[in-house]
């Protein structure tokens, strides 16, 4: 299949991944990195089980519940528009924590996780939506691949499940996205689109993306990637504090890891944007 | 201690193992998780990302240090080879018989620690005999 393709038709939801946005703009991973955690990575959180993910580009707030595995809902689900629902069939306490702050409740042997607060600390997150999708270019027509929508700042509110007589138990996260000037990556929209804002970035790729943070400690080269790459064609690395590309040399697809021409300084921020198989 | 599942050590190709389990809670990490790594030491440790993205960096750093220090340090004997024969004596009784065993000793009738070890001083003279260039006129 060529490098790129820009015409395309989905089929259905395949996967939404969640991380953090630092306070600068950065991509953080769902494990929040800061500047001062140096030598550490982190990765996107997929959220299982996934339904419902309008776009939440002005004008398009009705989507068809259209899920994984080809799991179809005959609602029609309506969000007020700039607002967008993601909503699932599984639970995930972690992500639920880290969208509104505190932590579970450690009661035994189970993490309690606690609803109907009214005090909340929202994390700013980045979302990444992927669709299976097939290209509509006359050359490749009908080979498979990912339409990827990225949306780099939204804060969100849970809504709790609802339980529900023979019916899966639904979860959902009512996010606002806000534009941005600056990509996750560092570059500023402006140079990238020669637009001053927005709010997402759409890509077609062949396999799924994905976002991975890791902070430069001024020696390491070689970073353990949380996913397996698929080549150094197909992974990006970003320094978000230079606001430059690096050149990632190699991948190794047996040991997952990412080579970089150059190690960062000691607390650089560095984003590497990759097609994995592992999702 | 950590548990094996709970760190990724280095492979014979020099690259990390992701752990399998959080350091902290033991559930199984995923990709969104925290894998630390510290650069002069040969292994990773992974955190649940809800547990690490609570800390403070400063928590963080406290964590990080009493996980690594929480590690199996990597064996000296297995870096330095085989303990020397001045230090046979603070062995203890187990490893002077793995010891012995490893040196291919004949320990039929040794019984006490102070048996194995003067077993390997006698084998190591006699091996140091057996490789001594031949002395004595052309």
């Amino acid at each position: 299949m060529p490098a790129n393709i820009s015409q395309f038709a989905s089929t259905g939801l395949h996967s939404i991944q969640i991380g953090a946005r630092g306070a600068t703009g950065f991509f953080a991973g769902f494990g929040n990195l800061t500047a001062a955690d140096t030598g550490d990575v982190s990765g996107m959180r997929r959220v299982y089980g996934a339904v419902t993910a309008p776009s939440p580009s002005e004008g398009i707030n009705r989507v068809r519940n259209r899920g994984e595995d080809g799991y179809i809902t005959a609602r029609v689900f309506a969000a007020e528009p700039q607002d967008f629902d993601l909503e699932f069939e599984a639970a995930d306490l972690d992500v639920e924590t880290f969208l509104i702050g505190g932590i579970p409740y450690v009661l035994g042997d189970w993490d309690a996780g606690l609803g109907g607060s009214s005090t909340r600390n929202y994390q700013d997150t980045v979302v990444l939506l992927s669709a299976e999708s097939t290209s509509m270019e006359s050359a490749t027509r009908g080979q498979s691949g990912y339409e990827n929508l990225l949306i780099m700042s939204s804060k969100f509110v849970p809504r709790p499940g609802g339980f529900a007589f023979q019916a899966a138990n639904s979860n959902v996260y009512s996010g606002t996205p806000e534009k941005v000037e600056v990509a996750p990556w560092g570059l500023t929209l402006d140079a990238m689109s020669e637009r001053t804002d927005g709010m997402t970035y759409r890509v077609f790729t062949t396999n799924p993306l994905t976002l991975v943070c890791a902070v430069a400690d001024g020696t390491t080269v070689e970073w353990d990637l949380p996913v397996k790459p698929v080549s150094a064609g197909k992974t990006k690395c970003f320094n978000f504090t230079t606001g430059l590309a690096m050149t990632v040399s190699a991948v190794n697809t047996t040991t997952d890891t990412a080579t970089n021409s150059a190690a960062g300084t000691s607390g650089d921020i560095l984003v590497f944007l990759l097609e994995t198989t592992d999702l | 201690m950590l548990t094996q599942e709970q760190y990724g050590e280095v492979r014979p190709d020099g690259k990390r193992t992701q752990p399998a389990l959080c350091a902290i809670t033991g559930k199984p990490l995923d990709s969104g998780d925290v894998f630390l790594h510290m650069a002069d030491s040969p292994f990773t440790v992974g955190v649940k990302a809800a547990k690490w993205n609570r800390l403070s960096p400063a928590m963080r750093a406290d964590v990080k240090a009493e996980l690594f220090r929480r590690l199996p340090k990597p064996s000296e004997a297995d870096e330095a080879g085989p303990p020397a024969v001045s230090e046979l004596d603070t062995l203890s009784f187990e490893d002077l018989k793995a010891l012995a065993k490893e040196e291919g000793i004949e320990t039929t009738g040794l019984r006490s620690a102070k048996d194995y070890a003067g077993a390997i001083r006698a084998n190591r003279a006699l091996r140091s005999l057996a490789d001594a260039p031949l002395g004595g006129a052309e």
